[in-house]
């Protein structure tokens, strides 16, 4: 059996409106960053995955099982939405325990489980209050919950470090960190680069409803032979460096660091600037602190491929 | 990753235990929701106008089933059972979209259909319970004040049709939920088909709900009373098919549009 998620030639149009378009894509186990502006078609991709939407055209399969054959597929799928309703009158601890009876489990083991999820997002405490009465924090803790308290293999996260402080980040991160190493499948939307920078694997960049990139960041840094690289050289010489580095011919742009003990550099050959770079600080006698790439972050590509619009379709 | 021990439990005792947790839960809801006030209002209705029309009108010896006959059928039939199960029934998918919560449900690992049938079965319940009630209450409650004498046999005549009402008016309104975005206007427009289709020929008049239920009174409604020419009615046992009849084949529909369904909170 299969344990991936696949896209196979997938589109979804909303009538008129495209919400992703001729995706083809596997994704292995391991925590997987989602990122792309708004209306970029993330929550159409994280609907799809889950069943809540069909493609207009081609196919879904997640670990071998389509959505349609709903009592397998489900029993593996759990979705941390965007959605911010929850059904009438429930109080944290009976909306899990709801959920796990109309999954099938008996009562002991439903509340088992609804417990040590409810431990898990730090609900404990809140479980018997009304899901009505909580704030965004809790929803969103309560939300995980129920995405996780069946133990699924596949966890698809539509933002779900919104609304969280910093202690609670943390430890939602390790939740994922935990389930991405047990092999689970973590898919994680998130408008917070840096975060999806430090919890992913991979990442998958769409826009415009187009996949226009996946992989780990250096990967895919990589892959893009005409990336214009970012590079930084620490130096309390930076300003003499800086006009010499145009020299050196693969640099198209250099920019001083506002403590003027340092510059970044732009080039889209880094190993042959480097190889140029260590010659001439030898020849000239520069102290250079430290050097390295400023830009093989996710938030970097992003910039690249999504802001500057070098990965359009 | 070990196998969850749902996976280890035979499909049909699995859906079974699915549907009665369904069940729990929506009854819990219908219960517990602000709609019931409304629906208990209805169903006070006819307790209301029983008593007082009891109390109003003289001795009725031989008249009093065809009074009573009456008052069921446009009061009961017409109004409790009808907005009540439109109240209940309509909002079983709706009022999820509503409160951007059926995702909930479309996320579990239970047939689309065991859902639908066990929503359906919940909305039955409330309503069995509720009209069921009344319809029980109401009965000797008139015959006790007009002095007509208590029958039992009468009485369950009366909540065999409530119940048979329910079944139908519900499955029809579990579908309107399901295909209209404001079901609203579908629900006046059956109000309106229900009351004018007596007048139409009985090959169209068929297709209404209270045609067979009216058919299955132990007296003539008001109609067949006021337009003889317009109470030729089917026999019972093919008014209690064709309801049955219409209630699967709505609930069926609703299934199937439910298996279809996705969320789209935005659209609606």
């Amino acid at each position: 059996m299969s344990d991936t998620i696949r896209f196979e030639g997938v589109s979804r149009f909303y009538g008129d409106v495209l919400g992703v378009n001729r995706v083809d894509l596997e994704l292995e186990p391991g925590i997987i960053g989602l990122v792309g502006p708004n209306g970029a078609g993330k929550s159409t991709l994280m609907n799809l995955i889950t069943g809540l939407v069909r493609p207009s055209r081609g196919k879904v399969t997640v670990r071998g099982v389509a959505p349609d054959d709903t009592e397998t597929f489900y029993r593996r799928i759990g979705y941390c939405t965007q959605y911010d309703g929850f059904p009438l009158g429930m109080t944290g601890r009976r909306l899990l325990v709801s959920l796990l009876r109309v999954h099938g489990f008996e009562s002991e083991p439903a509340n088992e489980l609804a417990n040590a999820a409810l431990e898990r997002v730090g609900m404990t405490a809140a479980a018997d209050r009304s899901v009505d009465a909580y704030g965004k924090g809790m929803r969103q803790r309560i939300k995980l919950a129920q995405a996780i308290c069946h133990e699924p293999q596949v966890l698809v996260l539509d933002e779900p470090l919104n609304g969280l402080d910093p202690q609670a980040r943390a430890e939602v991160t390790e939740i994922f960190r935990e389930r991405g190493a047990a092999g689970a499948h973590v898919l994680i939307s998130s408008h917070i680069l840096q975060e999806v920078d430090a919890i992913s694997d991979r990442v998958v960049f769409l826009d415009n409803g187009y996949l226009i990139a996946e992989g780990d960041a250096p990967g895919i840094k990589g892959e893009l032979k005409q990336y214009p690289m970012q590079v930084f050289v620490r130096s309390e010489q930076a300003p003499g460096i800086a006009s010499r580095l145009f020299d050196l011919g693969q640099v198209t742009e250099v920019r001083l660091h506002d403590d003027g003990a340092g510059l970044f550099a732009r080039t889209r050959d880094a190993d042959g600037f480097f190889l140029a770079f260590n010659k001439l600080a030898i020849a000239e006698g520069w102290k250079i602190d430290s050097t390295g790439t400023a830009d093989e972050t996710v938030e970097a590509i992003y910039n690249y491929l999504v802001v500057d619009g070098a990965g359009g379709p | 990753m070990e196998p969850m021990p749902t996976a280890l439990v035979a499909p049909r005792t699995l859906r079974f235990r699915q549907a009665l947790a369904v069940v729990v839960v929506e009854l819990r809801k219908i219960l517990g929701g602000k709609r019931i006030l409304t629906v208990c209002l209805l169903a006070s209705l006819p307790v209301v106008v029983v008593f007082l029309v009891a109390i109003e009108a003289p001795r009725l010896d031989g008249e009093a089933q065809r009074y009573f006959g009456n008052i069921y059928s446009v009061v009961v039939l017409g109004a409790t059972v009808f907005f009540g199960c439109a109240l209940v029934f309509t909002h079983l998918f709706r009022g999820e979209i509503l409160r951007r919560s059926l995702h909930f449900y479309l996320l579990a690992p239970v047939r689309r259909e065991v859902l639908t049938v066990a929503k359906y079965v919940a909305g039955l319940l409330a309503v069995y319970a509720l009209f069921g009630g009344v319809t029980v209450l109401v009965h000797p409650m008139f015959m006790g004040i007009v002095g007509a004498g208590l029958s039992v046999t009468g009485m369950l005549h009366y909540l065999g049709i409530t119940l048979l009402g329910c079944t139908a008016y519900g499955a029809v309104f579990l579908l309107f939920g399901t295909v209209f975005r404001n079901p609203i206007l579908p629900v006046a427009g059956l109000l309106g088909w229900e009351a004018l289709s007596f007048f139409l020929p009985s090959a169209i008049r068929v297709a209404s709900v209270s045609y067979h239920l009216k058919s299955l009174l132990p007296v003539p409604g008001p109609i067949g009373q006021t337009f003889g020419w317009l109470a030729e009615a089917p026999t019972a046992a093919s008014a209690v098919l064709s309801l049955l009849i219409l209630s699967v084949v709505a609930v069926g529909l609703a299934c199937y549009l439910v298996r279809r369904m996705e969320i789209r909170y935005t659209d609606d």
